[in-house]
């Protein structure tokens, strides 16, 4: 058995392109760090982080386990099916893999809308950030009616600036460039 | 009787029933609002409290605090996002029945439920605190221990997953309550010399990650709308009816939630789930959990709104607060001059019948205003998810950021928010990270307090009745289904090949 034949295997491909096994990867590192953040500290605040550390890995190679009999059955009674196929989810049950030859195609323009919120959050404060999310992110997701959207832009926005600012008398993030428009331009001493 | 005719009169100043009234309305509205939960909206109302008398003070806060917990399930059910952290079992039957479009069915079995668990936490609390609170007073460290571990598994357990990546979940959750400073000791771990990791991860930051943001995501990716076909079905009276075709599971959860909820610090949090766990095995139907069964709204949500009361046994009687909410309500009886404790009960009988007296009348007001609104709020699952899910996840961030004024906090969300997402698309509990973080140093803390208490010797958890039966519920929860599975596998060797294809679930 060569490399190449290796890492082209259904198995292998299915490992290192499945999700699943990714998280369970992602999990075991965790404990690993766990484990080793406990190395220098005293005994009463290492021994905890240890027990969970020592669980956790345990827990992690028995997920791999299963994962690997779960794979190995799917793999040796589909040997024609291409490795990113999928399985039904049964209820609450078992992973969902995706469908796609494209797994991430249809997830990366959710996937970063957060994070996008979340930095013009930062540089334009919130008025600016929620009113754009709330407009233009149904607009990029296929819904056309764009005054509607405007209109509850408008209104979301108020509202929680009513709820949050005047009704509870909690601050709303100007961010960056709001800061710098109230120091330079409202609050002059 | 003495309790009903003194309190009667000293609830009949309108200016009672007014703050009884607002108090349930703000409740309900920050209750449904993912982010915010009672102990933001009584913390933010409490100065307000100062200029009013003590009994319309303590009347605003525990009307607010009551109904929260209530109006928590609202978006558990529609949203499949816990409003507060004794509300996230609910999500587990609540959601999948508004994706079926029986919103207004699951929200009268809440309702329902609630109210039922409201009224009884009051009678207890007035006519019944003495023996709970005998009850709670046996809780020593190692009990607290106990109850931590049993409240983690319970959670890993709970639904129809696999247990081993429940537990690895609640693992990562307490390891994530490890950051920051000690507990027992004092010194900062897995900091890496980040002042933001000095005080540790934001908990309300990292539920609203784990449960709106992943939840906002999947909504953008599905499209579509909540309820299928954006058709509802049912109606409130059905889900208030069916509450009663389940009368084991109520006073199963009524009783758990009551003792449970007695017990400073743990409370809530942890007795949703243990009803939750407890009613599946109790049922005929177990295998309908997880797909909308109405015992899975029932048992958490009859249980929280017990222990909403619950709760302020300990902290009227010994001035221990049950939990974050209660203990406000501890500070604002101090700012008023009155000191908790027994005495309170002969010297202010006005104040403290009152109080229950109000607290009755708060749970048939949120009844009656969580009814009339429950059409408006089983709309919104047949609003379109792309116009739903930003409305959300500004919603939610916000709710974050109010709680500290950080915009780390907001970062933190969107990470685990995106962790999140993954996570549930492969099907690992998310709920366990919540409530790892939870529980976790509240079990570090316990252990090594009952480790002091016996100068190192262990004998105290296998000793102690109480402390030895819940760790031995706890081991027979985890080794349950895989004796079950060696047992099947043993009778019938030919239906081993069929159970390692389905997929490694360990119920």
């Amino acid at each position: 058995m060569t490399v190449s034949s290796l890492r082209d295997s259904p198995l292998v491909r299915r490992f290192f392109r499945d999700g699943e096994f990714t998280l369970i990867l992602i999990t075991g590192a965790f404990f690993l760090v766990l484990l080793a953040g406990s190395i220098g500290l005293r005994t009463e605040a290492a021994f905890f982080p240890r027990i969970i550390g020592v669980a956790g890995i345990v827990l992690v190679a028995v997920l791999v386990i299963q994962y690997m009999a779960k794979s190995v059955d799917s793999v040796s009674t589909r040997p024609a099916e291409d490795a990113d196929n999928t399985s039904a989810a049964s209820a609450g049950g078992d992973a969902v893999h995706d469908e796609s030859p494209d797994p991430g195609s249809g997830q990366i323009m959710p996937i970063l809308a957060a994070p996008a919120y979340a930095v013009l959050l930062v540089v334009f404060g919130f008025y600016i950030a929620a009113g754009t999310v709330i407009a233009a992110l149904p607009w990029l997701l296929g819904y056309r009616r764009l005054y509607f959207l405007i209109g509850l832009a408008i209104g979301t926005v108020a509202a929680l600036h009513i709820c949050f600012s005047v009704l509870l008398n909690i601050p709303i993030p100007a961010g960056i460039v709001g800061d710098w428009y109230l120091r330079n331009f409202v609050y002059l001493d | 009787m003495d309790i009903i005719i003194i309190g009667s009169q000293a609830l009949l100043d309108p200016v009672n029933i007014f703050f009884i009234l607002g108090g349930v309305f703000v409740g309900i509205w920050i209750g449904a609002l993912p982010g915010l939960g009672p102990v933001t909206a009584t913390a933010v109302i409490l100065p307000f409290t100062l200029y009013m008398e003590p009994l319309p003070a303590l009347l605003l806060l525990a009307s607010i605090y009551s109904a929260s917990a209530y109006a928590g399930s609202v978006s558990s059910i529609l949203l499949n996002v816990p409003g507060e952290a004794t509300s996230a079992a609910t999500c587990f039957d609540g959601h999948p029945m508004a994706r079926q479009g029986r919103a207004k069915e699951a929200l009268g079995l809440s309702l329902m439920a609630s109210f039922i668990g409201a009224i009884v936490g009051v009678l207890v609390l007035a006519y019944g605190s003495g023996p709970v609170l005998q009850f709670a007073l046996r809780f020593s460290p190692a009990e607290y221990f106990a109850l931590a571990i049993l409240g983690l598994v319970a959670i890993s357990t709970a639904g129809t997953g696999n247990l081993y990546k429940g537990l690895a979940m609640c693992g990562i959750g307490v390891g994530i309550s490890f950051i920051g400073v000690d507990s027992v000791i004092g010194v900062p771990r897995y900091t890496f010399d980040l002042i933001y990791l000095q005080r540790g991860f934001n908990m309300i930051a990292v539920m609203i990650g784990l449960f709106a943001v992943s939840e906002v995501i999947g909504m953008m990716v599905q499209r579509g709308r909540i309820a299928e076909g954006g058709i509802l079905k049912g109606n409130l009276w059905q889900g208030i009816r069916a509450v009663f075709h389940y009368p084991k599971t109520l006073l199963m959860s009524l009783g758990l939630g009551t003792v449970i909820g007695a017990i400073p610090g743990v409370g809530g949090t942890t007795a949703n789930f243990v009803c939750y766990n407890v009613a599946q095995r109790m049922s005929r139907t177990p295998e309908e959990f997880g797909k909308g069964a109405p015992e899975g709204i029932i048992a958490p949500e009859s249980s929280n709104n017990a222990c909403v009361s619950a709760s302020l046994i300990p902290a009227l009687t010994l001035g221990i607060p049950g939990g974050a909410t209660s203990a406000i309500l501890l500070v604002a009886l101090m700012i008023h001059g009155i000191r908790p404790g027994t005495m309170l009960f002969t010297t202010d009988p006005g104040l403290v019948y009152g109080f229950f007296v109000g607290l009755f009348f708060a749970a048939i007001t949120f009844f009656v205003m969580g009814a009339a609104m429950t059409n408006w709020f089983a709309r919104i699952t047949t609003i379109r998810n792309e116009i739903l899910a930003p409305i959300l996840l500004v919603t939610s961030l916000i709710g974050v950021y109010a709680y500290q004024q950080s915009n780390m906090d907001v970062f933190i969300a969107i990470v685990f928010g995106v962790f999140g997402y993954f996570l549930k698309k492969y099907s690992f509990p998310v709920v366990g990270i919540v409530m790892g973080l939870v529980l976790g140093d509240l079990a570090e803390v316990s252990f090594h307090q009952a480790l002091m208490m016996t100068g190192g010797s262990y004998s105290i958890f296998y000793e102690r009745p109480l402390t030895a039966g819940m760790l031995a519920i706890s081991a027979m929860l985890i080794l349950w289904p895989l004796v079950r599975r060696l047992y099947s596998a043993a009778r019938s060797p030919a239906s081993v090949g069929k159970h390692s294809r389905a997929g490694g679930s360990a119920q």
